[in-house]
């Protein structure tokens, strides 16, 4: 007989569910054009190759098909977003010269507070563009440079940028990088500098205010020799009954003996079709680092993928996803060993309530080239009642004798055992189960920057809360 | 053109694991009716189509030896009625390089046990299909293969268990060892249907990769829209493990015939599950010829 369960509400997203009206914004009409898309680079003073870039990409993003394995994206109509919008300000490099709607909106977020207790920089973007920059003294005159990515377009790194923007994930990779490629706008470039170690984190934030608007940042990070870098992502959105669309792109290097960690809490709202791609190339004795919460979306696509084409060197890939009620969560990570010696660790988990659908995928590719390469998957998956789904679809694809790759899967509920014990010591059965969760999502919140952890941990608190039933 | 082998959730295309296309058309099938305990054995190409039909509270064993030329294509359908229990041993004991094309569909009622035992040493090319829907409650399937593919030879496996009988139990394991430019897929899908509470599933994979031309693909997958299972999967893949190298070494024993032992050792449980003393010889002589 089944035992007694926990009813779960649905996450509380208040902090998150406010919205500033569309006045004061420049915003293109609907759908994806060529004329569009003309209109977007001339807005940005597109150098010739970008808008070139731009109109090839459109070209691909008409031929390319959807993909037809992942989440239905049916109610996605490109016809009814807006590409670009712009709110009628100059980015700033500080909070008082931001209009106080969107400094509003930032405070409420707790961005400026993270900024001035934790963080070496911060970049805000509000719809299509970034309102605010800026980076810390002693971080910039150590030569880490953290700017928009239409500053770099025509600054001292316009160079760099040119030989590096699209090239890990080229237009014709998939739709989506197509679509990214013809209306990209807004996005971060950071580059730091051989051997320079920034001990603080950056961050960016993304926040898509516009009805039925996308959001489509470029990220570029190229963390050079020897350096070390932890970048945070976040973003998110109120909702609206009409699909927003996020199709960002992150592209990042990190050079030999160089680490990255780039992490991430996605909490877009539910409405939102979250179809982002990030890739990372790591060279010799370099290390990549992902840590990923997914809480947001309607509808998300998600799979950072690492190259290693160095000898020795690793990926480490650390994820969570809660889908509740009207989520379809289809999250992993791709790795792609050509380098010796490499390896590659895969830790997921994963947890599913309210007919909300978790989807763990993953694909480990072991080249003939990479020989005494290590990769090792791991997920578990909760099924918090039986409405919703989980699944889990990990690919591996071994060209080498000289390898040793290991695989673990776990699909359960929540232990009626442990319940039963933590019970027995005074909790409430609601509690107990919220614990549980907590230790569950635990491999994740460690690697966060402990303000992070306790967002992130305040997440799930607010998902678990709920009455027994 | 036949299409099989197709995942239950497809996955990125550009891995090229949804499915396999097999290039046959196949013809008017004989059709071999079983009820009761049988051997077959299949020495010649064509179209075979195998009903087994097992009454209410019966257990019988079915062994299938394949010993041909040219291509097989043998498609075997189960019906286990309440409480009964089906065998099924199946080898592919061609010494020629022949082309195996193997599907098995079972429903299994209440109760009612299915076990299926492949085993496929060596022998050119093979594709196995296999899908079990647990329709009863209490009902179970037992699935186990074991496998050295070499030379140009290419395995392409698909398993399916589907869940639907409450309390329903399922187990997958294969292991296997590949050599020379072998090709080798693996999917294994235990899928818990809502309403199949109290289910368990397991499914292992062990692959030792024995030369530098193997290819190796795995998908080991697990669907689930019922909160009440557990279901667990694993896979190892790697070459030998240098500890039993060493120790085989140290008692004399050459590393070529170091890797046959381990390759036996593979067969071997399954050669004991299976008890069936004529097939297991052929099995055995396959192994015998392995060249290292």
């Amino acid at each position: 007989m089944m035992a007694d369960k926990t009813y779960v509400e649905d996450i509380d997203r208040s902090l998150y569910d406010f919205r500033n009206e569309d006045k004061d914004a420049y915003r293109l009409e609907d759908g994806l054009t060529e004329e569009i898309v003309l209109q977007i680079s001339e807005e940005k003073n597109d150098p010739d190759w970008m808008r070139q870039l731009r109109l090839e990409s459109l070209k691909l993003y008409n031929e390319i098909d959807f993909p037809n394995w992942g989440p239905s994206i049916e109610g996605l109509d490109i016809d009814h977003i807006a590409t670009y919008v712009r709110k009628n300000t100059k980015m700033a490099d500080n909070w008082d010269a931001v209009p106080e709607e969107i400094k509003d909106t930032f405070e409420k977020l707790g961005i400026p507070q993270a900024e001035r207790k934790s963080l070496a920089g911060v970049g805000a973007q509000y719809d299509s563009e970034l309102v605010y920059h800026n980076v810390k003294e002693d971080v910039a005159r150590q030569g880490v440079v953290y700017s928009d990515i239409e500053s770099a377009l025509r600054g001292e790194y316009a160079g760099l940028i040119k030989e590096k923007f699209m090239k890990l994930i080229p237009p014709n990779d998939h739709k989506f990088a197509a679509l990214h490629g013809a209306v990209w706008s807004g996005g971060s470039f950071v580059y730091v500098p051989k051997g320079v170690k920034v001990d603080i984190p950056l961050q960016s934030y993304f926040r898509l205010n516009a009805k039925g608007a996308g959001q489509f940042e470029h990220t570029l990070i190229i963390v050079e020799d020897g350096a070390d870098l932890h970048f945070i992502e976040g973003c998110s959105a109120p909702k609206y009954n009409v699909a927003n669309l996020h199709a960002g792109c992150v592209e990042l290097y990190v050079g030999k003996g160089a680490r990255l960690r780039y992490s991430t809490i996605e909490n877009w709202s539910k409405n939102m079709y979250n179809l982002n791609s990030k890739r990372a190339v790591v060279e010799e004795g370099g290390r990549i680092e992902w840590v990923s919460g997914s809480f947001g979306s309607h509808i998300s696509y998600l799979y950072p993928m690492s190259i290693l084409k160095g000898d020795n060197s690793q990926m480490e890939f650390t994820g969570i996803s809660f889908a509740g009620t009207g989520q379809n969560l289809d999250t992993g990570a791709k790795v792609v060993h050509t380098g010796k010696n490499t390896s590659s660790y895969i830790n997921t988990k994963s947890i599913s309530k309210g007919g909300g659908v978790c989807t763990f995928r993953s694909s480990v590719r072991i080249d003939r080239t990479a020989e005494g390469s290590k990769s090792s998957v791991s997920c578990e998956s909760l099924m918090l009642d039986s409405i919703s789904r989980s699944d889990t679809i990990p690919a591996m694809d071994i060209r080498t004798n000289k390898a040793d790759v290991g695989h673990e899967a776990q699909i359960g509920r929540i232990s009626d055992e442990a319940v039963f014990y933590l019970m027995s010591r005074g909790l409430s059965e609601e509690d107990a189960k919220a614990l549980i969760v907590s230790g569950f999502a635990d491999n994740v919140s460690k690697e966060l920057p402990l303000e992070y952890a306790i967002e992130m941990n305040n997440l799930i608190r607010l998902e678990m809360k709920g009455s027994i039933g | 053109m036949i299409r099989m082998n197709k995942l239950p959730a497809g996955t990125f295309n550009h891995l090229r694991l949804n499915e396999t296309e097999v290039d046959y058309e196949p013809g008017r099938p004989e059709i071999i009716e079983i009820s009761d305990n049988a051997e077959l054995e299949f020495d010649k190409e064509g179209d075979k189509q195998i009903l087994i039909n097992v009454p209410d509270n019966r257990n019988i064993t079915v062994s299938m030896a394949y010993d041909f030329e040219g291509t097989l294509n043998a498609r075997t359908d189960i019906n286990l009625g309440k409480g009964s229990g089906l065998k099924i041993i199946q080898a592919n004991v061609s010494e020629s390089s022949g082309r195996l094309i193997n599907r098995v569909s079972g429903k299994v009622g209440d109760r009612a046990e299915l076990e299926i035992i492949q085993m496929f040493p060596d022998s050119g090319i093979v594709y196995s299909d296999l899908t079990a829907d647990l329709a009863g409650d209490g009902s179970s399937a037992d699935i186990s293969c074991a496998y050295f593919t070499g030379g140009d030879g290419i395995l392409d496996m698909n398993y399916v268990v589907n869940h639907y009988g409450r309390m329903s139990n399922s187990r997958i394991h294969a292991s296997g060892a590949l050599a020379d430019k072998a090709y080798k897929t693996f999917r294994g899908t235990i899928d818990f249907k809502t309403g199949s509470s109290g289910s368990k599933g397991d499914e292992r994979e062990k692959v030792i990769l024995l030369d530098e031309g193997v290819i190796n693909r795995s998908i080991p997958l697990i669907l689930c829209t019922e909160e009440d299972v557990e279901g667990a999967h694993g896979a190892a893949i790697g070459s030998l493990d240098e500890d039993i190298m060493f120790y085989l070494k140290s008692r004399g024993i050459s590393p070529e015939e170091a890797k046959r032992l381990v390759i036996f050792g593979m067969f071997e449980s399954l050669l004991m599950q299976a008890g069936n003393e004529s097939l297991g010889s052929k099995v055995q002589k396959c192994l015998q010829k392995i060249r290292m």
